[in-house]
């Protein structure tokens, strides 16, 4: 826990809030509520077919109810304040060797406040679950980047994110997936407030007998919204990348522009990558696109690399870090996003 | 430096070069003209070594050693390149990575420690001059979103830094304007040195205001039918090809 209190006062100095959804619920009661209720409202309309059915058992209970309020953390950043720089939030710790673990996260960014947020699964998971809930007032502006930090290993792991935009807030995030036996993202954007933007983007690479899979419903409820989603996977040896991309435009929700693109490069005959890019729109004046491919690395890039002197082997690493590399170049952080693209390395 | 012995080769099944005969020396010029479909690419990519094409006949010696033995980055790596006639965009790879691991692949080929950043990026710096290059094309990706002139002089400008032995310029005047064109042609008059050669193969006779060749070959339907001097090149411009194709379907 000792991460937990450094994190904790480090963000008492920069006058905003990290600890435990416990300490969370007791100092700020009413936004905590008002948070609690973004999850019980999904629930209620989680339409048929949408891949959150699946998010795990914990779930549905109240997250102040949590059995182990410690594993629940909350980042708070109050009207105007400006997190400076960025809040690490570790999903399990070191010697976490828990057959199961689950945890909550409360992100809440009021009015005119932005946050950089980093969430790291630990190396030591077997099985976890994570579900976080994010509340972004109006003019917020947020920006997660999510990982595994661990070496190579067998742990499944499943995140379930679900964003409230109010007004002109701003929503950015990067998942990149690799390292562990099943990665599941799932993120849903309100996108509740009129001016609201959000840009969703993820990139995977599937190595050995691994499943990575991304779910997205961005779902434009106000008028004047927009969004952006850009996923990139390429997968290895026997491994599935699968990215299921829903776009909902609500009745009434015009001028809203909302464009997805899913590309994968499949690097073996015996891996696969499942691309089901899903419109729905009940508003008249709307721009919208999609877009999904699956194929191999280039051929011709491949020779002309070669004809500089490259070898095949280091040409295909370049080709692939270059394909992965555009998603981690629309970061904030060039050092961070510089040290996943290593991560992601062939 | 050169030497290509009855070459034949042929895309599925289909027989483009049929017998090539060139001998190619240290400190030499060579360009290689001809008509639409005869072969002149096929011969650039056959000894580049792009697998598409099947070598069915012949022998290529490069520096006393057989070229076709050796896979594309071997060629590379001993000193061949190739100037593409449609060069390729590479997405999400800036030009400043690929050229460091390209430069660095052949030094470590040649038994060379790897270039310091610091030294690669003067290298850079001043072989981008030779070129006219702007250096912010280096920042950006393998010639994504650049023009027709910039991918061409982006060609010179990695022969520039790769100092080949032999270098293959595939059609590089197709598509260039007048400006565009002396630039690259300057580069290339300036890269030249009495170690190295120079195979230019083009389709019009005004790139070779600029570089001026030693020989010219004609090349039709897969073989060099005739060879001359850099008159000949003025010549074929006058008279167009018919009257030594005619010469040669006559026989």
């Amino acid at each position: 826990m000792s991460k937990m209190v450094r994190a904790a006062l480090a963000a008492e100095r920069r006058g905003l809030f990290v600890g435990s959804l416990a300490s969370f619920a007791e100092r700020y009661p009413e936004v905590a509520a008002r948070t609690g209720s973004i999850v019980a409202a999904e629930l209620a309309k989680s339409v048929k077919g949408d891949k959150f059915k699946s998010i795990p058992a914990f779930y549905n209970r109240e997250w102040c109810e949590c059995p182990d309020k410690e594993r629940g953390l909350a980042v708070y950043v109050p009207e105007g304040v400006s997190a400076g720089e960025k809040i690490t939030i570790h999903v399990g710790g070191v010697g976490t060797r828990a057959d199961k673990y689950n945890c909550r996260n409360v992100i809440v960014v009021e009015e005119c406040a932005s946050a950089f947020i980093e969430v790291r699964y630990a190396g030591g998971l077997c099985e976890c679950g994570r579900l976080a809930e994010v509340w972004l007032g109006r003019g917020a502006s947020l920006e997660t980047v999510t990982f595994f930090e661990g070496e190579e290993s067998e742990a499944v792991i499943e995140g379930t994110t679900i964003v409230r935009c109010d007004e002109d807030a701003d929503y950015r995030s990067t998942v990149a997936a690799s390292g562990v036996k099943s990665f599941t993202d799932n993120t849903k954007v309100i996108l509740a407030g009129r001016g609201a933007r959000a840009t969703v983007n993820g990139a995977a690479v599937g190595r050995g007998d691994c499943k990575i899979e991304c779910n997205t419903i961005i779902e434009h409820a106000s008028a004047d919204t927009s969004s952006r989603q850009l996923f990139r996977a390429v997968a290895g040896d026997s491994s599935l990348v699968r990215f299921c991309g829903r776009i909902y435009v609500a009745p009434g929700a015009d001028r809203i522009e909302a464009y997805q693109q899913n590309n994968n490069v499949l690097l073996s005959d015996r891996a696969r990558a499942v691309a089901e890019p899903r419109l729905e729109i009940y508003a008249d004046d709307v721009k919208c696109s999609h877009g999904s491919t699956v194929g191999q690395l280039s051929e011709e890039a491949l020779f002309y690399m070669r004809q500089r002197g490259i070898s095949e082997d280091e040409a295909r690493k370049l080709l692939v870090d270059g394909f992965i590399g555009e998603v981690f170049g629309m970061m904030g952080d060039a050092v961070l996003a510089g040290r996943l693209a290593d991560r992601m390395r062939l | 430096m050169l030497e290509i012995k009855g070459l034949k080769a042929s895309v599925e099944g289909k027989e483009i070069l049929k017998g090539i005969d060139l001998k190619v020396e240290a400190g030499q010029v060579h360009a290689i003209m001809g008509p639409n479909g005869s072969g002149k690419s096929t011969l650039a990519s056959v000894l580049a070594g792009r697998d598409k094409f099947e070598v069915t006949g012949g022998s290529v010696m490069f520096e006393g050693r057989d070229l076709l033995a050796m896979s594309v980055e071997q060629r590379a790596c001993e000193g061949v390149f190739l100037g593409f006639q449609y060069p390729v965009e590479i997405p999400g790879v800036s030009m400043a990575n690929f050229m460091k691991l390209a430069v660095n692949q052949k030094r470590k080929y040649n038994g060379q420690e790897p270039l310091s950043a610091a030294a690669f990026l003067k290298m850079m710096r001043s072989k981008s001059e030779v070129v006219e290059i702007d250096a912010a094309l280096t920042s950006r990706s393998v010639n994504e979103g650049f023009s027709g002139g910039e991918k061409k002089r982006n060609e010179i400008f990695q022969m520039a830094m790769l100092e080949p032995k032999l270098s293959i310029l595939d059609e590089t005047d197709s598509g260039l304007d007048i400006d565009a064109l002396r630039v690259v042609a300057t580069g290339v008059t300036k890269l030249k040195r009495p170690d190295n050669a120079t195979i230019v193969i083009t389709h019009y006779q005004r790139l070779l205001d600029y570089i001026v060749p030693d020989f010219v070959h004609v090349l039709y339907k897969g073989r060099i039918i005739h060879t001359g001097t850099k008159e000949l090149a003025l010549e074929l411009e006058s008279r167009g090809y018919d009257w030594l194709i005619k010469d040669y379907d006559n026989e």
